[in-house]
């Protein structure tokens, strides 16, 4: 036989109808509590920016997709998300810097919006990031746009370095051709038919115009680096010195404390270049910085190519001078006579067509990840207003559970109940019987005193128990960050 | 035809006889200041108070119940048991008698619990000569019999604890004590003793002929009150009173 009744629904209403005097108290003490640490939570404010990848042709969709992973891989690096967290002093709450880089990678959000036409490469990239201070969230999200364009320069140096290392081969490669020519009475290889002087003189002619082409864009790039404003030189210095300072805290974090006077000193010096860095960055000129940056490498590419050329009209000149000092005629024979050489030369010019395909591609990934390829179309801007926690979902959230526990102390304080016999249901239940009546309690004017003092000193009790209660279950919420959750989640 | 008047007449005066030894020797009149104040249907020339009416009509719901069922079967003895103490047996037991009175059945109470006697203590009266004493002594209802005035009803309350309870209950003594009463009376109330603690309640279920089980809400577990129904046949309840049921 069960020793517990089965109860409807409307009894365990009518319980709690009962209970409502204490049921009200404990509502209020825990929705009180709740409003308490809601109160608290701290405003969220999220910035965002939109990145779009442009790619000029199809072709470069392929050639873009790996270095555009790699740039997003780059921007959020442990190690890029570290220089952040250290940079911003963010999450100083957190007691290891793991921690803190593991909060700034949960809260910092770079979601793809994927191309149709070319689902490999990402069409744009919306960075969000979300912190109590408006301040703090932009400069992370502009710190985060910037390491995805300084990854792209850093991309087209090392592409750049690619390119010199593959010309230097190339002009090694022709400087051996042009030996092996040489010691075969001279002949002249690099796509000039032996014993044609016109296309020597014509190559000669557009190597020339290439080499003056190329000085004039070497000029043109000196002069716009030297226009560049005396603000990006300073922030370019102040960059270049807070990569050492930063490295210099390194070491020290290894060897001192952080209250070490040498710790602290460069401590200080790396705040002040980054509060100089914030003020520039905060001026109108604040973009010259990368452009500067990106031209100076142009620079050096185009200087590099201009010695290529150099080196190849050199060849082509000491050509033509064997070739005056030679009878006409001789020079075919005596060049593709002899097979040994022949094959030797052959084997060169592979590799030298091979280096200009080499180059060819790099040539291409370089002008793929080109200054223009990453276009930030919305640049993170101050929130004005917070985005969570939602204040309205808050309070319905403190109302619910304070209406919660209020009707879960009545059930609690109902339970007892449903162990004894309470009313007819329960006689019809357990013993099948007529009720012939329920006779109300009769109260003597002492029972009754006694009985209103009793209700009194609960209801005291009562009282005392729910300010008891509310600080503990303020701190409770506050533990478990129940209501944080909710307000930054709905 | 002589001889059947003649036994019918012998017949009538032996009654009348043995009604004269249920006769009551003694009348109390109450004094209300005395009285349990739990003791709503005793009005003392009063009408009912006004906070007691829900519990007066609740009283005239188990007369009605009562001489229904008697019309029915025989319902003129009846144990007025609860599954524990403080459940109010004695109090729901006097006041069903003042409401039995009241209709004019003539009504007696006997004060069974020979555990805790409490009648003379609820009612605020003294006796001389109790339930067992009368038993043992083999004396005629009437010398142990109390007429409780304004109520109209009679008692045999208990004078004080008795040890041997099982002895009066089992004696051959009680049974023509309640026989005699049966003729006197319309209806026999017995205050019985709590049916968890006490096995006496059980010797007298053999000798009624209902039981009208008092139970205060929240005061005993379904499995308190199998356990102490488990020597009883479920037809020999009358019926449940549920006792001081909480309405605030």
């Amino acid at each position: 036989m069960t020793r517990v009744r089965p109860r409807l629904l409307t009894e365990w209403i009518e319980s709690v109808w009962r209970r409502k005097a204490l049921a009200a108290v404990a509502a209020v003490s825990i929705a009180g509590a709740a409003a308490w640490v809601a109160a608290r939570v701290p405003n969220v404010y999220e910035s965002r920016a939109q990145v779009v990848v442009v790619a000029r042709e199809r072709q470069d969709l392929a050639d873009l997709a790996p270095q555009i992973a790699a740039l997003t891989r780059a921007a959020t690096s442990e190690s890029s998300l570290a220089r952040l967290v250290r940079d911003l002093g963010l999450y100083a709450s957190e007691a290891t810097v793991e921690a803190r880089v593991k909060r700034l990678a949960r809260d910092l959000k770079v979601e793809k919006q994927m191309r149709a036409a070319a689902p490999e490469l990402p069409e744009a990239y919306a960075i969000s990031y979300r912190n109590e201070h408006a301040a703090v969230a932009r400069q992370v999200v502009v710190r985060v746009v910037a390491s995805f364009e300084e990854g792209s320069v850093s991309q087209r140096d090392q592409l750049a370095e690619q390119i010199a290392t593959v010309d230097a081969k190339i002009a090694q490669l022709r400087l051996e051709i042009a030996q092996r020519t040489e010691q075969k009475a001279g002949a002249p290889l690099l796509q000039v038919p032996a014993g044609d002087p016109a296309a020597l003189d014509d190559q000669r002619f557009a190597l020339a115009r290439r080499i003056e082409e190329q000085n004039r864009l070497i000029q043109g790039q000196r002069r716009r680096i030297a226009a560049a404003p005396p603000s990006t030189a300073a922030t370019t210095r102040l960059l270049a010195r807070r990569d050492e300072l930063g490295e210099r805290v390194a070491e020290y974090a290894q060897e001192f404390s952080e209250k070490h006077p040498k710790m602290v000193e460069a401590r200080a010096q790396l705040a002040k270049i980054n509060s100089d860095l914030a003020a520039l960055e905060k001026s109108p000129r604040a973009g010259d910085l990368r452009d500067a940056t990106a031209d100076s490498r142009d620079l050096e590419a185009l200087e590099r190519g201009l010695g290529a050329l150099t080196i190849d009209l050199e060849v082509l000149n000491r050509q033509a001078q064997r070739r005056a000092a030679q009878p006409a005629g001789t020079l075919s024979a005596a060049v593709w006579g002899q097979p040994n050489r022949d094959a030797e030369i052959g084997t060169l010019l592979t590799r030298h067509n091979a280096l200009l395909s080499e180059r060819d591609g790099l040539e291409r990934r370089q002008a793929s990840i080109g200054p223009g390829v990453l276009k930030v179309i919305d640049a993170p801007t101050t929130p004005e207003r917070p985005v969570a926690p939602n204040r309205s979902v808050l309070a319905a959230s403190c109302l619910a559970l304070g209406l919660g526990s209020g009707i879960a102390v009545a059930l609690l304080f109902e339970l007892r109940r449903s162990f004894f016999i309470t009313d007819a249901d329960d006689i019809r239940y357990f013993l099948d019987v007529p009720v012939l009546a329920s006779i109300p309690d009769v109260l003597t004017r002492e029972e009754l005193w006694r009985y209103r003092r009793l209700t009194a000193a609960r209801a005291v009790g009562w009282l005392l128990a729910a300010a008891a209660l509310a600080p503990a279950a303020a701190l409770l919420l506050s533990r478990l960050q129940i209501l944080h959750l909710i307000g930054t989640r709905y | 035809m002589l001889t059947n008047e003649a036994s019918a007449g012998s017949a009538a005066t032996l009654r009348n006889e043995l009604l004269l030894l249920c006769d009551p020797a003694t009348e109390t009149t109450l004094d209300a200041a005395r009285v349990d104040q739990h003791l709503v249907a005793f009005t003392f020339g009063e009408k009912i108070r006004p906070e007691h009416l829900a519990a007066w009509n609740e009283y005239k719901r188990i007369v009605a119940s009562i001489l229904s069922t008697g019309a029915r079967r025989p319902l003129k003895r009846i144990l007025i048991a609860s599954p524990q103490h403080q459940d109010g047996r004695t109090t729901v037991t006097l006041n069903l008698a003042a409401a039995l009175a009241r209709t004019g059945r003539r009504v007696v109470v006997l004060d069974a619990d020979f555990c805790r006697p409490s009648l003379q203590r609820v009612l605020g009266v003294s006796v001389e000569i109790g339930l067992s004493e009368a038993v043992e002594r083999r004396l005629s209802p009437g010398e142990a019999i109390v007429r409780i005035l304004p109520a109209g009803f009679d008692v045999i309350p208990s004078r004080e604890r008795v040890d041997d309870a099982l002895s009066v209950l089992a004696s051959a003594g009680f049974e023509q004590l309640l026989q005699l009463l049966m003729l006197s009376h319309d209806f026999i109330l017995l205050d019985s003793p709590p049916l968890v603690t006490s096995a006496n309640a059980n010797l007298l279920a053999r000798v009624v002929d209902g039981i009208v089980l008092v139970i205060r809400p929240g005061s005993t577990s379904p499995g308190e009150l199998v356990a102490a129904l488990s020597g009883f046949d479920k037809d020999d309840i009358a019926g449940v009173v549920l006792n001081r049921v909480h309405t605030t």
